[in-house]
């Protein structure tokens, strides 16, 4: 029949022939639903160099630290076991966007790795506001190059070890390390300007014969030492608290010299790059599924592939988005492809056919345009946001999702082992559903995820101390306590004094923690 | 603008993570070596040393701690795949959060994790015997002592297609299609027919570029190379004092011992000597494997081994080494004539001698003369061993090189 010539490819060999003649179609076919990203950079890997990307976060260039060459591996140990499989696809957040293709992948997996990764997580990098606002996609490889070649320059300079001190500390508050209210560039240019707008009212005003010519001097020099520090990036009246840990500590520790702050502030910026990614992981797993599950139906119905594609294809796709029972084995938690599948599936029903739950639930959405719907749900949530406006019953149902509390681990003497008491607080046959909605909304909140600390110096007579304080969200709130201290180890380094914890819980102290660090300790092999 | 790029980086050889592996490997040597030891202790040292090993440890060298919430607080969270749950049930011993079943969490932080590192065959010699080489181990070079060696000597006209040199062979083409363009564009110079010099025009395109008479092998000769050899004794007591306990111990020194010479040097000699009251030359299998018990006369294999190296040994051409083992019992009245003839004949014929002690008894009469007489000789190393471990330090105490 005429139709197996148009038969985008057979079999499951491929070649580069494949992507160059497929990969057109596909962009075209996403961008009739305005699905378009960067373009594309494929890079045909080996299954090795899938292992050393996974090591890096994806990232093709990185500076060189013990803890990627220990998840390498790691990693390699678990895939030659066959305890953990590979990702079929990968794509980083640059611009061009860079797609790994894996070469013993068959035919129609490269063509859904195209649907799935190069149309739709490219599109969610480029028009999510998430990502818009917090990254660079075009000049973060520029940036990681840089950084590589800093570190080793001061590796070189200075010698291994007390860059690999500075990085592990780095490491353990990278979490710690990102502006999380506003974009620091655009607030820096906003505090540029203010301070120029001054400097030009005091000269405007200046008195020659009733002002101090000395004071004058000394605030306009104040105010031009802020703009230099504007130029160097660094925020200049930002010493209350400071939630950005890393360039708290870059800028306020006394005896760090200056090619260590910028290592921390290197940390700090590629933490910043990253911090999307983690509040955004269910919209952009099932906005890419939703992708690939429409481009490969309409790739099929113009018959561009064949039957025996789509069924391998279902198998795909049925795997990646299966949701297991809490009471299997393989149950880790909510599958972020499954939920943002899911929801993304429903918010097309909703659109082409709502019924009266859904009228009445989101009026604003129902019996609309569902590809500008989707289109606009994807440039304006983030997790947090998406599933607390657009979880909806059915889905609740379809899953089976159920919230509950979990009270404290003890210790059974009679038994000889732990247990915790769980209590469930909200099912799917509540009259209610919005407790799910907004317990399961509230896992993907940041302030669920990482802990709440602030950073501020205090000043005794024979130390000049950090203390880090954490605001608890309830008096139960404790902090992982090994690894704490550990932690605080590792600061006491960089700070070259006294790093102290404490935390609060509706203004009242309930734990105080003080490590000592001297200045020259972090000249010192920790081991 | 939708021009994608495609880069096949398959054979790409450059790795963005080598550097990192390195670090690592930095990092946790350390750990590594006491890991190495411990897998080794299973008897593994042949297949490690001839196909790796993979290492298994846990360490705090390799923990990355963070700031995190406790995981056994109270907490909040939301699970999928109800079935029988309403609001307000109340559940004991499961985990909603993925754990099956009870008594799996540990309310205690990860300090410790475990760590993998796959070591190929070198680096786990390296690792193994790092730091250590054969004492004294001088040069002595003789015409007798040579091993035969594959070396280059020139070239040749014929060989076989491995061999051909294309640099030699592209030089005498070279040589050749000059010349016989020159010869053309004599003709050619002298022709005045359009027709005659257009064919000669061609024939000069036609010229063949390789020949078989261009065609230059690289030659390779057998030569004679001197070389130094070593030869190790090693003398096991294997008499009924030596239970299954020493005797193991004793057979670990000498698989360590073994494997060491195998790996790091080229031409070492291994003479396996067990002696009870009479002493015997044997292979490795019967050495390691074979089981006879007797009573104990050091001297008979002292004497064994002085006998071998006046028959068939020279000491002027070849580095001779002996290490013994045993529980220290002997006959009394044999001791002085141990100690006679290692210090009037043996040790102006060795390089090194050294001497275990496997858990020795209150009758270790042998270990003592031995500590006695000879501690003050410098090609003499004495050490006592209670199990494996005080066995591998001893070993590595024993050839570590002195700088």
């Amino acid at each position: 029949m005429s139709k197996h010539t148009k038969y985008l490819a057979t079999g499951s060999e491929w070649d580069v022939s494949l992507i160059e003649k497929a990969w057109p179609i596909i962009d075209r076919m996403g961008k009739k639903y305005k699905w378009e990203g960067y373009n594309p950079q494929f890079e045909i890997i080996t299954y090795d160099q899938m292992l050393e990307a996974y090591s890096t976060v994806g990232m093709p260039c990185c500076y060189d630290h013990w803890s990627y060459g220990r998840q390498y591996e790691h990693d390699k140990d678990q895939y030659k076991k066959g305890l953990k499989g590979l990702a079929y696809e990968m794509i980083i957040n640059t611009d061009p966007a860079i797609t790994y293709l894996m070469e013993n992948n068959s035919a129609c997996m490269q063509l859904l790795v195209m649907a799935h990764a190069a149309v739709g997580h490219n599109h969610f990098f480029k028009h999510n506001y998430l990502f818009k606002d917090w990254t660079d996609a075009k000049h973060i490889l520029d940036y990681l190059t840089y950084a590589k070649r800093f570190i080793r320059k001061c590796e070189e300079k200075y010698g291994e070890t007390v860059v690999e001190n500075i990085l592990d500390a780095a490491h353990s508050i990278k979490m710690f390390g990102i502006d999380k209210y506003q974009r620091r560039s655009t607030t820096i240019q906003k505090e540029k300007d203010k301070l120029l707008k001054r400097l030009e009212h005091q000269e405007k005003y200046f008195d020659l014969l009733f002002d101090d010519i000395n004071t004058y001097n000394k605030t306009a020099q104040k105010t031009i030492k802020k703009l230099d520090l504007l130029d160097d990036n660094i925020m200049p009246d930002q010493d209350k608290q400071d939630e950005n840990l890393l360039y708290f500590i870059a800028t306020k520790a006394e005896h760090l010299r200056p090619w260590m702050r910028e290592i921390l502030k290197i940390v700090s910026n590629i933490a910043q790059y990253f911090y999307p990614q983690y509040q955004d992981k269910v919209m952009n797993e099932g906005f890419a599924s939703f992708v690939h599950y429409t481009l490969m139906y309409d790739l099929y119905e113009a018959g561009l592939i064949s039957d025996g594609y789509m069924l391998e294809f279902f198998d795909s796709h049925s795997g990646v988005t299966f949701q297991p029972s809490y009471k299997s084995k393989y149950y880790s938690g909510v599958n972020p492809y499954a939920l943002g599948f899911n929801i993304f599936k429903d918010i097309e029903r909703i659109c082409k056919n709502p019924d009266s739950e859904d009228k009445k639930l989101f009026p604003d959405i129902a019996g609309s345009d569902w590809n500008e719907t989707v289109n606009y749900v994807v440039q304006n949530y983030k997790d947090e946001t998406f599933v607390l406006q657009f979880l909806s019953p059915k889905v609740i149902k379809k899953m089976g999702l159920f919230a509950y509390h979990a009270d404290e681990i003890n210790y059974n003497r009679f038994f000889g082992y732990y247990q915790r008491t769980t209590t469930i607080t909200a099912t799917e046959a509540d009259e209610d559903y919005k407790h799910v909605k907004q317990a399961l909304s509230r896992q993907y909140s940041l302030s669920e995820m990482i802990p709440t600390l602030e950073a501020h110096v205090e000043k005794t007579q024979i130390s000049r101390r950090l203390i880090l304080t954490h605001k608890m969200r309830h008096s139960a709130d404790t902090l992982e306590d090994i690894n704490l201290r550990q932690t605080l180890d590792l600061l006491s380094l960089l700070w070259g004094d006294t790093v102290g914890f404490r935390q609060t819980h509706n203004g009242t102290r309930t734990r105080d923690l003080l490590v000592s660090g001297k200045p020259d300790d972090i000249y010192t092999r920790r081991f | 603008m939708s021009d994608a790029i495609i880069v096949d980086r398959r054979s790409g050889t450059s790795s963005t993570v080598a550097g990192s592996r390195q670090k690592y490997k930095k990092r946790i040597k350390e750990h590594l070596k006491d890991a190495l030891e411990q897998a080794i202790k299973k008897r593994n040292v042949k297949n490690a040393t001839k196909k790796g090993i993979k290492v298994k440890s846990s360490s705090s060298a390799t923990s990355e701690p963070t700031i995190a919430h406790d995981p056994s607080a109270p907490r909040d969270g939301v699970a999928v795949g109800n079935d029988k749950y309403l609001t307000g049930d109340k559940e004991i011993d499961r985990y909603m959060d993925g754990g099956s079943g009870s008594g799996q969490a540990s309310s205690d932080g990860e300090g410790n994790d475990e760590f993998i590192y796959h070591l190929n065959q070198d680096e786990v010699r390296d690792l193994l015997f790092e730091g250590l080489s054969l004492p004294n181990f001088v040069k002595k070079v003789s015409q007798s002592n040579t091993v035969k060696q594959l070396a280059r000597a020139g070239f040749s006209r014929h060989g076989v297609p491995a061999n051909l040199s294309v640099v030699r062979s592209y030089k005498e083409s070279l040589a050749r299609r000059v010349a016989i363009r020159a010869s053309i564009d004599k003709q050619i110079a002298q022709e005045e027919d359009e027709e005659a010099i257009k064919i000669l025009e061609e024939r000069k395109k036609k010229i063949p570029f390789f020949e078989e008479v261009d065609l230059r092998y690289v030659y390779k000769d057998w030569q004679k190379k001197p070389i130094t050899k070593a030869v190790m004794y090693c003398l096991m007591d294997v008499s009924a004092s030596m239970d299954e306990e020493r005797k193991n111990l004793g057979k670990w020194f000498f698989v360590l011992l073994n494997e060491f010479l195998k790996a790091c040097y080229d031409h070492v000699e291994i003479v396996f000597v067990r002696h009870h009251t009479e002493a015997a030359i044997v292979d490795e299998k019967t050495f390691f494997y074979d089981t006879i018990s007797g009573g104990t006369v050091v001297s008979s294999g002292l004497n064994l081994i002085l006998n071998d190296i006046n028959q068939n040994r020279s000491p002027e051409r070849e580095n001779i080494y002996l290490a013994q083992v045993s529980d220290g019992e002997n006959w009394d009245s044999d001791c002085p004539s141990c100690v006679k003839i290692i210090k009037d004949e043996l040790l102006n014929k060795l390089q090194f001698f050294c001497y275990l002690e496997v858990l020795g008894s209150q009758y270790n009469t042998l270990t003592e003369v031995y500590d006695e007489m000879l501690s003050k000789i410098t090609k003499f190393k004495l050490g006592r061993a209670a199990d494996k471990n005080d066995v591998y330090t001893i070993f590595r105490n024993f050839f570590t090189a002195e700088k």
